[in-house]
């Protein structure tokens, strides 16, 4: 596998943060999985609802905290969102991820690294962190070719650094 | 529960059978060992939608009711995590609220017993060999659902219990436990053969022997039929305690 080399987005506001999550959701295909880490309010559900409206979901997008798992119809793919804050190495095991990573839809996963063990070898990863008010740094890691050629083509694009 | 009373009567009794372990959903009801109808659909992820529907539709084609019921069999796993824990909770709902006895069985025992049915119905395989039926399910990252069993004139057992392996080194051990017997058995594949066929034909070429492979779906007819033999008391689950095998975990253990 390739080095992972990371890549930074600056969100001076949540319209910003929906740039990034229109930029990216304009890559997706069945089987892709985006993690989402970073500390609690730092907007993990704000990107995921962001995403999921780019990729044609009219449902109201909230955090699955308590149900772990909420699947939604896209209009061309479904969306597999998680949160996964409050599982266990074991319990999450028990869940069956596997089904929804190499499934038919896109996966968010929100506090991925509650379960990094767990999660495909390839993913794309961002870590936000809360600057301020509406204000957020990107850290966006591709692990995999097909993640590595996304930021690669956002960063000529002008969209990341 | 009058689980003794409901046992004596059993021989005249019927049984709703199902099972979600696969991409497929199946349904049944057996009365006896004899299968009244089974219903089959291609659920692919939306068994949690179908199951009760299925259910619903498959009584009222043979005129049942849910009270006439007198026991209910499903598949426990192993297979799709987000299908198995679907009929596994239908299942110990339906014998709660109705108090009668419930019956785990393996899914894989279900798929090899019901490919086995079929062979010898349709008079496939080398006859009079012992039958190896392997089943194989797809669990994503090279790994399948699997187990070996033995099938022979008068029965079957268990020679290799379920769990979850990697295919590349199953086919290796199954290669060594051939070694290992006295006698030839023909050996048979059955469920994702195709998304597996390099391995098996590696696993033909260092045997020097042809496996018989077939792209089978889960009947809920099998796995009623297994219940069916196993309906003595003590295999009876209690509904509150019965829950899917998933294998993974001990896999995981074993890996510690």
């Amino acid at each position: 596998m390739n080095q992972a080399s990371s890549f930074r987005f600056h969100a001076l506001s949540e319209k910003d943060t929906k740039r990034l999550a229109h930029e990216i959701a304009k890559n997706v295909q069945a089987g892709n999985v985006i993690t989402l880490d970073g500390d609690l309010g730092a907007g993990k559900t704000t990107f995921s609802q962001a995403f999921a409206k780019e990729i044609g979901i009219t449902e109201i997008v909230n955090s699955p905290t308590f149900v772990l798992i909420k699947e939604y119809q896209g209009q061309e793919l479904p969306l597999y969102h998680m949160d996964v804050y409050r599982l266990s190495i074991e319990e999450a095991d028990e869940l069956g991820l596997d089904e929804y990573f190499y499934g038919n839809g896109v996966c968010l996963v929100e506090w991925s690294s509650k379960i990094t063990e767990l999660l495909p070898e390839h993913r794309l990863e961002l870590y936000i962190t809360h600057l301020g008010d509406q204000e957020r740094n990107f850290e966006i890691t591709p692990k995999g070719d097909i993640y590595i050629q996304w930021c690669e083509k956002l960063k000529n694009s002008g969209v990341i650094s | 529960m009058k689980i003794g009373q409901t046992l004596n009567h059993l021989s005249n009794n019927f049984m709703l059978c199902m099972d979600t372990s696969t991409s497929d959903l199946t349904v049944a009801v057996l009365q006896n060992d004899q299968c009244l109808k089974e219903i089959r659909v291609k659920a692919e992820r939306s068994h949690s939608i179908q199951l009760i529907p299925c259910i619903q539709k498959l009584l009222s084609d043979v005129d049942l009711k849910m009270r006439d019921l007198n026991c209910i069999a499903a598949g426990q796993g192993p297979g799709s995590y987000t299908g198995v824990r679907i009929a596994v909770t239908v299942a110990k709902t339906l014998a709660w609220t109705l108090h009668i006895p419930l019956f785990g069985v393996s899914s894989l025992e279900g798929l090899s017993y019901g490919i086995n049915r079929e062979m010898k119905l349709n008079e496939l395989g080398s006859n009079g060999l012992d039958n190896w039926i392997i089943p194989i399910l797809n669990a994503r990252r090279g790994q399948v659902y699997t187990a070996l069993y033995e099938f022979k004139e008068n029965g079957h057992e268990n020679r290799l219990p379920d769990g979850i392996r990697l295919m590349e080194t199953w086919v290796q051990q199954i290669h060594e436990y051939l070694e290992s017997q006295s006698s030839s058995k023909q050996i048979t594949f059955v469920g994702d053969v195709e998304q597996f066929k390099a391995e098996i034909s590696r696993l033909e070429q260092v045997s020097g022997q042809k496996m018989n492979c077939y792209e089978k779906h889960m009947n809920a007819y099998d796995i009623g039929l297994l219940a069916f033999k196993q309906r003595d008391r003590s295999k009876i689950k209690e509904p509150h305690h019965f829950i899917p095998n998933y294998t993974q975990l001990a896999e995981a253990e074993k890996n510690l």
